[in-house]
């Protein structure tokens, strides 16, 4: 029994990560006000980017810097379109979207279906690892998990304990102020958005470079949906996208599961399950949270224009 | 104001003239004529549901389609094939007056949710052949492999090879011919081990690198070590191969993406299928109500993976092979029950081809529901 | 904003025939960016151009498919269009398409034989019931909690799916046949074809009409405005947002499900799994290209349908399928960074002198320049 948990755990804990990268990623972009619902197709872009380079070279450092670079690149043109030219965030997301499942499926045609030579292993961290129960779950993953736990409480700490991350929030929330304070409002949002896009390119490599190792077409399969609902479902918080995402995770695993352990009952119906309970945690949590202040940034989705100030 | 939309306007109409002037260069040919029966005019049209090289399902047919005009002599450049064409009528009678209108003489819908719309176009276009996979629908040319003879040996080997009774699979949809492989699997695994059970999980999906990960997971879990799989994405052998299990690859060779895991793969192969299909079409034969459903080579094994599949379990599942061909061994012959207790087929008897295609049950020795 | 010499300057107002001028301009700087693609793949872009739009929209079969595949499209942009008319985010279309097919499909396949018009008209509300029903679970979530309607209906989605999943590869699935779909329902209930064409467009054009008067004419359209502009102001004025929360999601809902009613009935004749095929998340675009004009999306949604549709004949041209996926997102991209321009206009200064100095004293103002027009 003992042994079934700490699997289902140690699983959750790496569903959990591919689709944090993304999320708390996002989390900063919509904090600096511009929303990004082309996640998944941004994911794609970089498992299909960090795979090619990782099959050709055999280099996985370079692969995750390359996937890095292509985060980049799809976030200054994200950046370009929706803080510059003041493009409407919900159809340009979209767009982005449908833009990017082409063209990694069509960059990624050589690559399509075959595995890779060289992979991210699970590196058991020496002593601690050797902890029971504990060091199983936590300690025998890859370096995106361990990399994962540097960015949960850098992030938290950047947001809500540094001058930065006021300068942030207040993006999100009045610009205009910001602006007439003398900061480059426009550069600070770029800036998030390359952030927030490198972040989820991240997520794909995930995907196409640690949980297995060979790309093919579409091959997130709805996880940048999950990662960007898991942003609202966070309130903006990256500690809440932490709960959320290790809830659906071992929520979804826990599903397949149940299939062995309870029989009968339609296996569509555990499929629902991790959907279902994301409804409940949210009206629990927006329940909970109502007296307080919302933490939504006024500012999300508002085109800012200097010269409607 | 003007001035600068006709400067647009003007840079459009540029572009528009640059390419056009690009555009003059002729496409090429068709090859030169042949023999008695002519091969080189043939055009084929296929429509897969995911792209040709997508490592599974779509990936098998096509390269199946490739060898099979190969063997013929008919150059590659007259197959045209349009990718990701979603199981709605929409996009397959747009696909379909698309290949009309190209002129082809034979179509090929490579996925079973093809068939009633292809059914009801093809009635309306009698020139033009219509190959399609899964069920027998009128009008059409229907093809089918009888997959659950390579899942038998699938499953006799995953059962000689394992040292517990309980051994794995992991499912995608629950459609038919994914339960055939199941039951072939399981059927086979009792050939070996009458006590041998198949734990089937579902992963509801028949792409999803996530579900199928933990699907293989939860089969591990349970100390499962050899597992079968009807999935199309190479996550189930890679984790296999992750957590020190064994599984037999699906669709396509998969020995290539876990080297350590795969015993084998069963492949399907419609090679002779379309051959003869192609032939049909060329000398103007072609029986739309015909209905192919083969076993036998077309239900392929890729080799063994030496370093793991023993000298003597191989000639085992050769010579299982072989008593299969030659109908010694019926699949789902009697006396055959399902996991709920009911008499399939009675001692003596065998099942019926129809009965088999359209399959709704999973036999006694699998724990599982599929519904 | 400046970049070297050149100012984009805020415009007061945008003529009609510059709203409908730009799009057109810009799609065609779509076609313009995307031949890129396609030459760097070693094809002419003209004639695959040429074929995509020949093929889709100027020519009667063509055009035909394109308007059949566009039917549900209307129907979820419509949807979602009412829904952010009061600023609400219902990306749950999919899944009210699906829930709105599930429940027109049990009374077509399980239901009471009706006479022939009565047992459509029955259909049509059961599926816009269907759909109604799912939206208003994220509805109620939001007027009484406040519960984030955007993530409600996406999850939502998921659930409706695997319910329709569930049917059509379990109970409802016909017998004798291995596909995940039902028997076909009663011939007495497809809607008519004309000339091909199904008759699900007049429907669309009446629906899109209504619409359209509603949301310009009467008190409700009127309040609804008012709760999307501030929704304070709305409270205040004594509007009651509750209400309007449940109508309107619950509305868009039914629209959603309506496109279960045109597909099932008029193009499939029979439920099937994974029904929606996506057009829940099209209809998104959709809605927000058309700016919620219900009579605009009626246009888009053809023009996305064509594009759809083309995808076949250029892959027939030898074009990869992800080539097409790219021309699509490159004409959105392009379409929807075009609107700045409706906004803005191109400035170019002159290095004189006094421009310069109105410049220092006033950094964004919008006077002055020699703009050359």
């Amino acid at each position: 029994m003992i042994s079934f948990i700490t699997s289902i755990c140690a699983a959750a804990i790496v569903y959990a990560v591919s689709i944090l990268y993304a999320a708390i990623g996002e989390i900063f972009s919509q904090r600096a006000g511009i929303m990004n619902l082309g996640i998944e197709g941004i994911m794609l872009m970089g498992a299909m980017s960090g795979f090619m380079t990782v099959y050709h070279t055999e280099n996985l450092l370079l692969a995750f810097l390359v996937t890095i670079l292509v985060g980049l690149l799809l976030g200054l043109a994200f950046a370009f379109l929706t803080v510059t030219l003041q493009a409407d965030q919900t159809v340009c997301g979209m767009a982005f979207l449908i833009f990017c499942s082409g063209l990694s499926g069509f960059l990624g045609k050589s690559v399509t279906g075959i595995a890779s030579a060289v992979k991210f292993e699970p590196i058991p961290i020496p002593g601690l690892s050797s902890i029971p129960v504990i060091g199983e779950i936590f300690f025998q993953q890859d370096i995106f998990v361990y990399l994962m736990y540097l960015v949960i409480p850098l992030s938290i700490f950047y947001i809500y304990k540094t001058k930065a991350g006021l300068m942030l929030r207040a993006l999100g929330e009045n610009p205009a102020s910001l602006d007439q304070a003398g900061i480059n409002v426009f550069a600070m949002r770029y800036g998030y958005v390359m952030f927030a896009c490198a972040m989820t390119t991240i997520s794909g490599a995930c995907i196409s470079l640690s949980y297995t190792n060979f790309w093919n077409e579409g091959m997130t399969g709805g996880k940048g949906w999950i990662a960007f609902s898991l942003v609202a479902f966070s309130r903006w918080n990256p500690a809440y996208a932490v709960l959320g995402a290790l809830l659906f995770g071992g929520i979804s695993i826990l599903g397949i599961n149940m299939q062995v352990y309870l029989p009968g009952v339609p296996s569509q119906f555990y499929g629902m399950l991790p959907y279902a309970a994301t409804v409940v945690a949210l009206v629990i949590t927006t329940g909970s949270f109502r007296k307080k202040h919302s933490e939504e940034p006024a500012a999300l989705c508002q085109k800012y224009d200097r010269e409607d100030r | 104001m003007k001035k600068k939309w006709i400067s647009i306007l003007l840079v459009v109409v540029m572009a528009t003239a640059f390419f056009t002037g690009c555009s003059g260069s002729s496409e090429p040919k068709g090859d030169s004529e042949k023999g008695a029966l002519d091969y080189s005019t043939i055009k084929i049209g296929e429509i897969t549901s995911l792209v040709v090289n997508d490592g599974g399902w779509c990936q098998a047919t096509h390269q199946s389609l490739l060898a099979a005009m190969k063997e013929l002599g008919i150059p590659e450049s007259n197959l045209v094939v349009i990718e990701n064409v979603a199981e709605d009528q929409t996009s397959v009678a747009n696909a379909y007056n698309a290949l009309a209108s190209e002129g082809v003489n034979l179509i090929i819908g490579a996925s079973a949710g093809y068939a009633t719309f292809l059914s009801d176009l093809a009635a309306s276009n009698p020139d033009i052949v219509v190959a399609q996979q899964g069920d027998q629908v009128p009008n059409l040319i229907g093809y089918q492999i009888r997959n659950y003879e390579g899942m038998f040996l699938a499953g006799y080997a995953s059962a000689l090879m394992a040292e517990s009774d309980k051994l794995g699979f992991a499912g995608s949809m629950s459609e038919a011919s994914v339960r055939a492989a199941i039951n072939g699997y399981a059927l086979g695994a009792k050939f070996a081990n009458p006590e041998a059970k198949v734990q089937l999980v579902w992963a509801n999906s028949w792409y999803d690198v996530d579900l199928e990960t933990q699907s293989a997971k939860t089969l591990i879990n349970q100390g499962i070590k050899f597992m079968g799989m009807e999935a199309s994405s190479p996550a189930i052998p890679q984790t296999c191969q992750a957590n020190n299990a064994y599984c037999i690859g699906y669709n396509v060779d998969m020995h290539d993406l876990a080297p350590n895991a795969v015993l084998f793969s069963y492949m399907w192969n419609f090679a002779p299928i379309f051959k003869d299909i192609l032939t049909a079409t060329v000398d103007g034969t072609a029986d739309s109500s015909k209905y192919y459903y083969e076993g036998g080579d077309c239900a392929q094994l890729s080799p063994f993976n030496d370093a793991i599949v023993p000298a003597d379990i191989q000639e085992k599942v050769l010579s299982v092979k072989a008593a299969l061909d030659r109908g010694e061994i019926q699949v789902f012959g009697g006396e055959l029950k399902d996991n709920e207790g009911n008499i399939l087929v009675a001692d003596g008897e065998v099942m019926s081809d129809e009965d088999i295609k359209v399959q709704k049950f999973l036999v006694e020795n699998v724990i599982g529901s599929w519904k | 904003m400046k970049i070297g010499a050149i100012r984009f300057e805020k415009k007061q107002t945008v003529s009609l025939s510059r709203k409908v001028l730009n799009p057109v301009i810009f799609i065609l700087l779509g076609f313009v960016l995307s031949s890129v693609f396609i030459m760097a793949n070693g094809f002419q872009p003209i004639p695959v151009f040429g074929k995509m739009i020949t093929y889709s929209l100027l020519n009667t079969r063509g055009l035909i498919g394109s308007i059949n595949a566009a039917l549900p499209l209307m129907f979820c942009g419509l949807s979602v269009a009412i829904a952010f008319k009061m600023n609400l985010n219902n990306i749950g279309a999919e899944g009210q398409f699906a829930m709105g097919a599930i429940f027109g499909g049990a009374f077509a396949l399980y239901g009471p034989a009706l006479p022939a018009p009565l047992s459509g008209i029955v259909m049509f509300f059961l599926c816009a019931i269907g759909g109604g029903l799912w939206a208003l679970i994220a509805a109620a979530l939001k007027a009484y909690w406040n519960v984030n309607e955007t993530i409600v209906t996406l999850m939502l989605n998921y659930i409706a799916l695997l319910f329709l999943d569930y049917l059509c590869y379990g109970p409802w699935m016909a017998p004798k046949q291995t596909t995940a779909m039902t028997v076909t329902i009663p011939q007495d209930m497809y809607l008519p074809l004309i000339g091909g064409t199904s008759s699900g467009i007049f429907l669309a054009i009446i629906i899109a009409v209504l619409l359209y008067l509603f949301l310009k004419y009467t008190t409700g359209g009127y309040q609804i405005s008012v709760i999307k502009n501030s929704l304070r102001t709305a409270e205040y004025a004594g509007i009651p947002v509750k209400k309007y929360i449940l109508i309107v999601l619950a509305l868009s809902g039914a629209l959603a499900g309506v496109a279960g009613f045109v597909q099932v009935t008029g193009i499939v004749h029979r439920v099937q799994a994974q029904l929606p095929g996506g057009s829940g998340y099209t209809g998104i675009v959709i809605a927000y290209l058309s700016q919620c004009n219900p009579l605009v999306i009626l246009l888009v949604s053809v023009l996305l349908g064509a594009l759809q549709n083309s995808s076949a004949v250029v892959q027939i041209m030898g074009v990869p399928s992800q080539i097409v996926t790219m021309i699509q997102g490159t004409l959105m991209i392009s379409v929807i960074a075009g609107e700045f321009f409706n906004r803005y206009r191109i400035v170019y200064y002159k290095a004189d002198p006094e421009s310069k100095r109105a410049e220092q004293k006033n950094n964004h103002s919008e006077q002055k320049g020699g703009a050359v027009q």
